[in-house]
């Protein structure tokens, strides 16, 4: 009869360990979900930030500033809209920092026209 | 019911599109001031250039007006956001290429001789395997000293700008929005087909050709796209050509090498924000080569490439192709 009882304990304790080892990995498991959707999501705004930005920026001069993308090549732009030189050292130039940026996507794609529609100028090589 | 008028200007075509052709007039009067005035600040081609003089200063601080300031800055903007593919300091390179004069005088010059070069051409010339590719130095422009706030610039001792690539593209910003704030209305400008626009769009939007000579006529080969806003630009390699010692040479220039751009694409037409941003990015696609639709995907700007061999690659939110059109792909982000 006591073994009876030890084994049925043994049992239950067993059970109660998986049920505890299963509720720690859902529990890990939604947090882990949750923090890549916020990355995700944090990404994406980036992203959608950047192309909103693209047309809506337009300086007097008609220009964009743009925003920060990957390309370490590019980055953010100067508040002039068209940025400013390069840093050059001690010499009175050199009191910026770099300033970087990427072309800028415009607001709206070009779209199809017609056949039947006439053109009104041409963009080609000059 | 929009009205244009074309007239020449800094080497090419000039157009201005009114929306109002009652006031047609004035913004074309804009848009010749505003030319007039950047001819007279970044032509590499004149002796009473700020431009000819900031390259004379043999690497001292020159003081500039806000125009030839304002297009130094653009271009090294172009540089930066290009990764050095728009390289405004080719100005040397591309007169030992023999473009050392405007482009029409080159031209007459090729018909005259036939060989396109100058003497000074000739004997700056150290490579007589012209076209053959070079190692040249990266970065120069990094070197170019800009204080806005100060109107000085500093270009290195040796080095020569040359604001082409992007201030035919500025020109054509700073035109439409000129002709906008004279006209009151909706303005198109193109500047051997750089376009800008300013204002509200007629209906229907503006409609663009884009083909391989700017020149050409609107209903030759191509394709009809509408633009409501910011730019277009189209940059190739067929169409401002000239001959060094037996060598076809091009404008458009690899900063890695100081030559002619290999030709993967035979032009190459991008739509951004703005006309000078189009213009970089349009530029730079001509130099990156087989690399240029990644990196206009990168920067989501719709692109029109055609090949060397005339298929045409339609790139991102680019409108599809028009059924004359044969042999298109496309490549979508």
């Amino acid at each position: 009869m006591t073994d009876v009882r030890d084994a049925a304990s043994q049992r239950d304790a067993g059970i109660h360990r998986v049920k505890r080892t299963t509720r720690w990995l859902t529990t890990g498991a939604v947090a882990l979900t949750g923090l890549f959707a916020g990355l995700a999501a944090q990404a994406t705004h980036s992203s959608a930030s950047h192309a909103a930005s693209g047309g809506s920026q337009a300086t007097p001069n008609g220009v964009s500033a743009a925003t920060a993308q990957q390309d370490p090549s590019v980055g953010t732009d100067a508040a002039s809209g068209y940025g400013e030189g390069e840093s050059e050292g001690d010499d009175g130039y050199g009191e910026q920092a770099p300033a970087q940026s990427a072309p800028a996507a415009p607001a709206q794609a070009p779209q199809y026209s017609a056949p039947s529609t006439p053109p009104q100028a041409s963009s080609g090589a000059s | 019911m929009s009205a244009t008028a074309s007239w020449r200007a800094l080497g090419t075509t000039a157009t201005v599109l009114s929306d109002d052709p009652a006031a047609l007039a004035p913004a074309r009067a804009a848009v010749e001031a505003e030319l007039a005035a950047i001819d007279l600040a970044c032509s590499r081609f004149r002796d009473d250039s700020e431009l000819t003089a900031l390259n004379g200063a043999d690497g001292e601080p020159f003081h500039a007006g806000p125009l030839l300031i304002g297009a130094v800055a653009v271009a090294l903007r172009a540089a930066r956001m290009t990764g050095g593919m728009v390289d405004p300091t080719l100005g040397a390179e591309l007169r030992r290429a023999g473009y050392d004069r405007d482009f029409a005088a080159l031209a007459a010059r090729e018909r005259a001789d036939g060989t396109g070069a100058t003497a000074a051409a000739r004997a700056d010339r150290p490579d007589p395997a012209a076209g053959r590719a070079r190692r040249r130095a990266p970065g120069a422009w990094r070197e170019v000293a800009l204080d806005a706030d100060r109107g000085l610039v500093r270009v290195p001792r040796g080095v020569a700008l040359d604001l082409g690539a992007t201030a035919k593209a500025y020109a054509a910003d700073r035109a439409a929005a000129a002709a906008h704030a004279s006209a009151g209305c909706g303005v198109l400008v193109s500047l051997g087909g750089d376009v800008a626009v300013a204002g509200p769009p007629p209906a229907g939007d503006w409609a663009v050709r884009v083909g391989e000579d700017h020149a050409a006529p609107l209903d030759g080969p191509g394709q009809t796209v509408t633009i409501a806003g910011g730019g277009l630009a189209t940059s190739g390699t067929t169409v401002r050509r000239w001959r060094q010692g037996g060598a076809p040479r091009h404008h458009i220039l690899d900063p890695r090498t100081g030559e002619p751009a290999a030709v993967v694409w035979r032009t190459a037409t991008v739509a951004a924000a703005s006309c000078v941003d189009a213009n970089a990015a349009s530029t730079a696609a001509i130099v990156l080569g087989v690399e240029a639709p990644a990196w206009l995907l990168r920067h989501r700007l719709p692109a029109r490439l055609v090949a060397a061999d005339g298929r045409v690659l339609r790139i991102g939110a680019w409108p599809q192709r028009d059924a004359a059109s044969a042999h298109e792909a496309s490549a979508a982000a």
